[in-house]
């Protein structure tokens, strides 16, 4: 048997297969239908209002609107890039995580691996976010450095998606144990 | 045997990493929580002139305020249930690393309390529509509200964890 055990077919392992189908529907929505909408449907995004944020208090105007936008600064439009580039390469690695999650595997060593992925791209993504929110530093003052980085989520998410990598690891481990077990 | 001997010692890192990574996370958590304190002070007491000057008192992306009076009351009631559920997210955060710390991983009492951090993200991002809403800015962003999924997602799968330790504990 391999070390990519199938989930238990109780009504949890049930739960997380039907649940990682509805996470993977919505990633897809968010990455294929979201930007499809607002190509096809201009008028349904002037109405709703739809904006492109690069990064927290930085608000590029409507997607498709005509109407002058707001003066960017070059360097918040590299990081915002950037931190755009790895919020969806972390999408990507989530749809494969999801995707094992979806054939029944729960413990294995590729879990772990894309779980610890993800934990270094979201912390990634905080660190550039946090670059790019602090870079005109007048809006905020240097005093609340500390508690803007404690604050930021990604940093956070990130340090936990570590943490839980080296947990799914003991669970693998638990995994193989048990089925050495006769 | 020595390839045995390597995967003990590199287990043995790992779970001291964790340990060290908790009693981090757990000391970073209590100057978080006394920083939200001063917060909560400072917005009803008026102590915002112990902030260096440039301060603001930010509760969401448009409800910033230079002073705590000229707050309006809906925004302070729900900016003060906002930072009661932070306070009491850094109390179930700061009990399970300490879970953690102890090497715990999977127990009932993991599983409860990621559970409930899951709830805590969802409930957070409707106070924070709802101060959004204060100041007429609807905005509707779902990252939050996925992520408070997900963590509930990951307490079910750490549930399975639990299930398969409880079975190895009663295999003789």
């Amino acid at each position: 048997m391999s070390t990519t055990e199938t989930l238990s077919k109780s009504s949890s392992g049930r739960r997380i297969r039907i649940f990682s189908q509805i996470l993977k529907a919505l990633v897809l929505i968010y990455l294929v239908g979201l930007p499809l909408v607002t190509l096809a449907v201009p008028a349904l995004v002037d109405f709703l209002e739809v904006h492109f944020v690069l990064l927290p208090g930085q608000t590029i105007g409507h997607i498709n609107s005509a109407a002058s936008q707001p003066e960017v600064a070059p360097s918040t439009k590299i990081i915002g890039a950037l931190a755009t580039t790895v919020y969806l390469i972390a999408a990507m690695v989530f749809y494969r995580l999801l995707n094992l999650y979806e054939k029944g595997a729960i413990f294995s060593p590729a879990h772990v691996r894309l779980f610890r992925l993800l934990g270094f791209l979201a912390i990634g993504k905080g660190v550039l976010t946090i670059a790019g929110t602090l870079l005109p530093l007048d809006r905020y003052g240097l005093g609340l450095v500390l508690f803007f980085i404690l604050h930021s989520a990604w940093m956070v998410g990130g340090f936990f998606g570590i943490m839980l990598a080296c947990i799914m690891d003991e669970g693998c481990k638990l995994k193989e144990e048990q089925e050495l077990t006769v | 045997m020595n390839a045995t001997g390597n995967t003990s010692k590199n287990g043995g890192r790992r779970l001291n990493r964790i340990k060290i990574f908790s009693k981090v996370c757990r000391f970073l958590i209590g100057v978080y929580a006394g920083l939200s304190c001063l917060l909560i002070l400072a917005c009803w007491f008026g102590w915002v002139a112990i902030l260096p000057g440039s301060t603001k008192i930010t509760f969401s992306e448009h409800q910033t305020y230079t002073a705590p009076f000229i707050i309006p009351a809906p925004v302070l009631a729900l900016a003060t249930v906002k930072y009661g559920l932070v306070m009491f997210c850094a109390l179930v955060l700061y009990r399970l690393l300490g879970l953690y710390g102890q090497g715990k991983y999977f127990t009932a009492k993991n599983i409860t309390y990621i559970r409930f951090l899951g709830y805590y993200v969802v409930v957070d991002w409707i106070v924070n529509f709802l101060l959004e809403s204060e100041a007429h800015y609807r905005t509707i962003i779902f990252t939050q509200a996925v992520t408070g999924l997900v963590i509930i997602f990951i307490a079910w799968i750490m549930d399975e964890g639990r299930k398969i330790k409880e079975e190895q504990e009663l295999t003789v």
